[in-house]
């Protein structure tokens, strides 16, 4: 293991890792994916990561911002808890001066509320006990912090102490959001809009590890440029989580009103997402993607009944996964406020227009009469056209 | 704001420094300008210049003279229309909640039915409040004839009741004097003739209304506040502008408007404002147009790409309403042409050229939507 001692232009961070420590004999491509996504996030600022007894040791360079570390981490499938960590050499005037250092930091520079100190000795010889280390270094908080207590259990802060080959120091976890890293279960094709679930849907398949681009219907004027923007916003929202993403916006116009003119108004919204859903086969195969992912969830509106989607499933070739699919909107919401994208998903610029929507669509579709209605419509050129004359737009990583 | 404008607010803001209500030599300097430009405009509306108040817009006059109303120790009614501006609408919940009935009448076509104000008044009636000419349509109101009304049945119950018009509309456009109807008070603003943006007036002649805002006395304490004397000036030159040319530009708008109507009609659009040949007086200054079945925004979208800045009547975005949708329902005008409704407003510095372009532009965009086919 490359030393480092400490110095005070290096930070080290101490990842936990949860499900993917628990891999069997493939823990090493998981591994290599998850310290890949922390590497690239954190690029262009040299970064070296260790692995330890189910974890990892995060070394960052000095000028690399604190808050940019954190942040990365906080959106970093995989990770599920960390904390900013201190490394000395096994002497006990190092140990003080590494804790001493250490509380002057959060969350211990407060000053007030519980404690503990929990030291875990994995280097038997050293000369001192847990016990003793623990209750040396409680004294030198408490000398720092007078109106701080001692509480064992359930403690409001913690300082905990490792003795191994060196002695790392560090302070309780921030948690991280769980999950397994992006990029370990291969590539899907995010159908993003304007709304609130979407972005929710694929943040959920990054937390299964899926790698996402990400598809926009656009249909200008019908939609405005505002709604266009709010979706390059949405992308951008989600995108730390997926590591970076492509968003791909296909001009929808001519198609919209083709379904207008060639199918019945019942139909409208049926024929819209079939189109959809071939033009995102097209993309899917161009770009690598195995699954497609949607926001549906079911009963949430009339294209989202059993039927409706048993009908649109019809129209892919490749499998479409709906990972809100037993979710109702409460949850959604929720889920979508705490991955930052609810307030720019109720920004009032709608993704679709009035005129497209019609008063009464068909809730029970039947998937050989919808197949029917599609073919005839004679839409492929058009689709290829949506497919051919779509633009791409890369979306940064960087939280 | 107009040439004329920036220039006089330039000269006035560097030549008369002093706060008008200062005693010291710039202050009485400032306060003889502020006097001098007040007798010059109530001269142009035909009122004497005591009766004559500087506001910040037609908003602020608006709501000087209703808010008054709730100095009132008895609530009574005030009688409007359901097209007024939201700067008159707004104020429903204001004084219901102070106890006061609020009724807005409905104006089919744009236009107040002299009977539906006669039925409407009763003995709670304590004010009427109507405007001249309606912003989204460009209909103008017989205000003469309601105060006729309203003066009548005021006469037999010797009650007074407070005739209030909000006249931003019509001040440099069409020809307007507070001495022409029998009515109490009135609102203006700058920008609708040109003038500084922020700047308005309020002619009352009714000295029992008293305002709700407290300060340092100016205006007669009826608009407190430091006077903005050097946009008070640029609104005073550019209304002298405005009420010179008025026939001319009005003329001139007015064969834009009929030019516009005919390129409507003849591209599949039809008319939310009065056709030319109804007979029934408007403004030619606005016309608003229906663009069934595409849209207000879609087709504020295309007309923008085309270089036109058009405004919706209404809004078809599920999380946002319209400013003009309440007021084309009380028109009686169905939701779907409400939905598609486009307002056109033109200026007195409006060109042959922009008009013949946005003619061009609307039939290309009835031509891309397929209106009318």
């Amino acid at each position: 293991m490359k030393t480092f001692e400490i110095t005070d232009d290096m930070q080290l961070y101490l990842i936990r890792l949860g499900e993917i420590s628990l891999k069997g004999l493939n823990r090493n491509f998981f591994e290599k994916k998850l310290k890949n996504n922390i590497k690239l996030k954190i690029h262009p600022y040299r970064s070296l990561l260790l692995r330890e007894k189910g974890r990892f040791y995060l070394y960052v360079s000095g000028d690399c911002p604190q808050d940019m570390v954190e942040r990365t981490l906080k959106t970093t499938f995989g990770v599920v808890g960390f904390s900013k960590a201190y490394v000395c050499e096994k002497d006990w005037d190092k140990m003080v001066d590494c804790a001493k250092a250490l509380i002057e930091n959060e969350p211990f520079s407060v000053g007030t509320g519980t404690f503990k100190v929990e030291c875990r000795r994995g280097d038997k010889s050293f000369f001192m006990n847990s016990y003793q280390i623990e209750s040396q270094l409680g004294g030198i908080v408490l000398d720092r912090y007078p109106d701080m207590k001692v509480k064992v259990k359930n403690p409001e802060k913690e300082l905990r102490v490792e003795v191994r080959d060196k002695v790392y120091m560090y302070t309780s976890p921030v948690p991280g959001p769980g999950g397994l890293p992006v990029g370990c279960a291969g590539k899907g094709l995010l159908l993003l809009s304007g709304g609130i679930d979407s972005p929710v849907a694929g943040w959920r398949m990054a937390k299964r590890g899926l790698k996402q681009d990400c598809l926009y219907f656009h249909a200008y004027p019908y939609t405005s440029d505002m709604a266009l923007q709010k979706v390059k916003d949405l992308a951008t929202l989600i995108a730390p989580y997926n590591v970076g993403t492509n968003l791909v916006v296909v001009n929808f116009t001519k198609c919209e009103l083709w379904i207008k003119d060639h199918s019945k108004e019942e139909e409208h919204t049926l024929m819209m997402r079939a189109c959809m859903m071939k033009v995102a086969n097209m993309i899917a195969k161009q770009r690598g993607c195995q699954v497609l992912v949607t926001g549906e969830a079911l009963g949430q509106v009339a294209s989202q009944t059993l039927e409706s989607m048993c009908f649109t499933n019809s129209m892919s070739d490749i499998p479409v996964l709906r990972p809100l699919v037993a979710m109702d909107k409460e949850e959604i919401i929720s889920t979508a406020r705490e991955i930052g994208t609810y307030e720019t998903s109720i920004l009032p610029y709608d993704d679709c227009c009035v005129i497209f929507s019609p008063k009464h669509p068909l809730v029970r579709p039947e998937v050989e009469q919808e197949t029917k209605s599609f073919r005839d419509m004679d839409v492929d050129e058009i689709l290829k056209e949506c497919v051919d004359e779509a633009q791409e737009f890369e979306i940064s990583y960087h939280v | 704001m107009g040439k004329r404008a920036l220039e006089v607010y330039a000269d006035t803001a560097v030549n008369f420094p002093g706060n008008p209500s200062s005693t010291h030599p710039l202050g009485v300097l400032a306060k003889q300008r502020l006097e001098d430009e007040r007798k010059a405009i109530a001269s142009m509306l035909g009122c004497p210049a005591s009766e004559l108040y500087f506001t910040s817009g037609g908003t602020e006059s608006n709501a000087i003279i209703l808010s008054s109303l709730l100095r009132s120790p008895n609530p009574g009614e005030i009688i409007t229309t359901g097209i007024e501006h939201a700067a008159v609408l707004e104020f429903r919940n204001v004084l219901e909640a102070a106890g006061w009935k609020f009724t807005a009448l409905p104006c089919p076509g744009g236009y107040l039915e002299p009977e539906r104000l006669e039925e409407a008044l009763n003995d709670k009636v304590r004010m009427v409040c109507v405007m001249r000419v309606n912003n989204v349509t460009g209909t103008v109101l017989d205000i003469k004839g309601i105060a006729s009304v309203v003066r009548k049945y005021s006469s037999k119950t010797g009650r007074p009741i407070h005739i209030h018009c909000d006249a931003v509309q019509a001040l440099g456009k069409i020809p307007f004097s507070v001495k022409d109807a029998d009515i109490d008070s009135a609102s203006f603003s700058a920008h609708k003739f040109c003038g500084p943006r922020g700047v308005g007036m309020l002619w009352c002649r009714n000295k029992a209304v008293q305002s709700l805002s407290r300060g340092g006395g100016q205006e007669k304490g009826l608009r407190p506040g430091t006077e903005n004397l050097a946009g008070i000036c640029a609104m005073g030159a550019e209304l002298k502008l405005s009420s010179d040319s008025l026939k001319e530009n009005y003329n001139k708008v007015l064969g834009f408007r009929c030019k516009i109507e005919e390129a409507s009609l003849a591209s599949g659009y039809t008319l939310l404002s009065p056709s030319k040949d109804s007979g029934k007086e408007f403004s030619p200054y606005i016309i608003n147009i229906c663009v069934k079945p595409v849209p207000s925004e879609v087709f504020l979208r295309v007309m923008s790409d085309k270089g036109f800045c058009l405004s919706a009547g209404s809004a078809c975005s599920s999380n946002s309403r319209g400013k003009a949708e309440s007021v084309l329902a009380a028109m009686n005008i169905d939701h779907e042409r409400r939905m598609s409704s486009i307002r056109i407003s033109m200026g007195r510095d409006t060109t042959e050229e922009n008009v013949s372009a946005l003619c061009t532009a609307l039939r290309e965009a009835s031509s891309e939507f397929g209106i009318g086919k």
